[in-house]
């Protein structure tokens, strides 16, 4: 394990593969690993054991995601909402890795905490396992973290494969302005939906659009700035050596391991391909007036998915500039990953329906409710 | 193992559905929202009439009135006729 922590470290250093986080979490990991120095995230009374808490009671990534929302420009969103389904298309790579996971024997809960990371949001994702599967928290983290920093690598291929040269020139309409009136009243309208709708994702949605109404309303400059600076890189640092010290040998050298890795990567595939197949679809429905290229910014990574869409649609137009048009979906897919995390939770979370027995159960409720619609018909 | 496959598909089912339903609204919230508080363009400045302060106006007059009657416009008097 002190091999791979510094092998983190050295991606981090020399690779600068997210350095912010994967520098902290392989010296975590580093620090737990070491014999004798109760720095593991389950030795009791160690430091990391108490950083670790604001993992284990979900503090740590709503507060990131406070800072996310800081952070957040909704404008290019607000200009051209049908971006949201482009955030949306994008989470189907989180559920084609989820049956992928349960077809290579995890259970449903640990598939869905695996899944996740297709979503490209470290935050969610942790938040998640750690809900869901909180024995696989290291490598999901670790391979959540990995793949964002390699979205350039993993993203271009895919959205060339699947587009073809003229729909990667088309050009798309300035976006619109949008009024200050709509930017304020936008995050609490998300939050009152989705919270209504979706209760398991009020604490990512509901800081996500705090910190945004801190950035937008004009009157909380100093809320804003610390929750975009100080707060996020705070918790960031506490969050990440939390992640490090719980990989610990036993959870981590394990076969499972290798194959959430694999399957992180094809969640990321997958969900780009979702997106771009969305883009392709609304690039027809619209007449030509949508680029398919940023379908691939569905995934959440911030804002590096966009600047792949902006840097693919230049190789084959120099004019063409996607970023704010890839802004939207990019956007989209941090709430949407959010959304599908509640959707999880609400299934596999402490008030589960899939309990032992849940494909019968479900699949016996499906069946009453068809029944009680044509008797009640 | 079958049985698992064929709960997570119909998981998967129902979340992209769910996640499509609460997208979907926020945009018809969006759409909505802003038909009913529109972007507005900063109205332009105002310039006063003829120029700064007016001044280029009045003296545009001025030297007009100054051609047509030979004497250079001065202070409004009114004479009473009859």
């Amino acid at each position: 394990m002190i091999l791979i922590s510094l092998g983190l470290l050295y991606l981090a250093i020399e690779k600068g593969f997210e350095p912010l986080l994967l520098l902290p979490i392989g010296f975590g990991c580093l620090m737990a690993n070491l014999p004798l120095a109760m720095m593991g995230s389950g030795d009791e009374g160690g430091l990391l054991y108490y950083f670790y808490q604001g993992v284990r009671h979900e503090i740590w990534p709503p507060l990131i995601f406070l800072g996310v929302g800081a952070l957040t420009d909704f404008g290019p969103l607000l200009a051209n909402p049908m971006t949201l389904l482009l955030g949306a298309a994008a989470q189907i790579g989180v559920y084609i890795t989820l049956v992928s996971a349960v077809a290579l024997g995890f259970s449903l809960k640990q598939a869905a905490a695996i899944g996740i990371i297709g979503g490209a949001d470290g935050p969610t994702a942790i938040f998640l396992t750690n809900k869901l599967a909180p024995e696989l928290l290291g490598p999901i983290a670790v391979a959540a973290y990995s793949y964002m920093s390699l979205v350039p690598i993993i993203q271009p291929p895919i959205m060339r494969w699947l587009t073809t040269e003229k729909e990667r020139k088309v050009r798309m309409e300035q976006l619109k302005p949008v009024s200050r009136e709509l930017r304020i009243i936008f995050p609490i309208a998300v939050t009152i939906v989705c919270v209504l709708l979706l209760p398991a994702a009020g604490a990512l949605i509901g800081m996500l659009m705090l910190g945004n109404l801190f950035r937008e309303c004009g009157v909380t400059k100093r809320l804003h700035d610390t929750s975009e600076t100080h707060l996020i890189n705070t918790v960031t640092i506490f969050l990440a050596l939390s992640v490090g010290s719980s990989m610990s040998a036993d959870n981590f050298l394990r076969l499972e391991t290798l194959k959430i890795i694999c399957l992180g990567l094809f969640a990321f595939g997958a969900a780009t391909a979702g997106g771009v197949l969305l883009g392709k679809l609304l690039n027809v429905v619209t007449g030509g007036k949508v680029n398919p290229l940023i379908g691939s910014a569905g995934v959440s990574a911030v804002p590096m998915a966009a600047r792949v869409s902006q840097k693919v649609g230049q190789e084959y137009d120099p004019h063409n500039y996607l970023l704010m048009h890839a802004m939207g979906p990019n956007v989209a897919g941090v709430i949407g990953t959010a959304v599908a995390a509640g959707c999880m939770l609400a299934l596999f979370g402490e008030s589960a329906v899939m309990t032992p027995g849940h494909a019968e159960l479900m699949i016996g409720k499906g069946a009453d409710f068809v029944r009680s619609i044509f008797i009640w018909g | 193992m079958f049985d698992l496959i064929w709960a997570s598909l119909i998981v998967t089912f129902i979340s992209m559905i769910v996640i499509f339903i609460v997208l979907g609204v926020l945009y018809f919230l969006i759409v909505v929202l802003d038909r009913l508080l529109p972007h507005r363009a900063p109205a332009p400045e105002q310039k006063p009439a003829g120029g700064q302060n007016g001044r280029e106006l009045t003296a545009v007059i001025g030297s007009a009135i100054q051609t047509y009657t030979g004497r250079k416009p001065g202070k409004l008097t009114i004479t009473p006729r009859g």
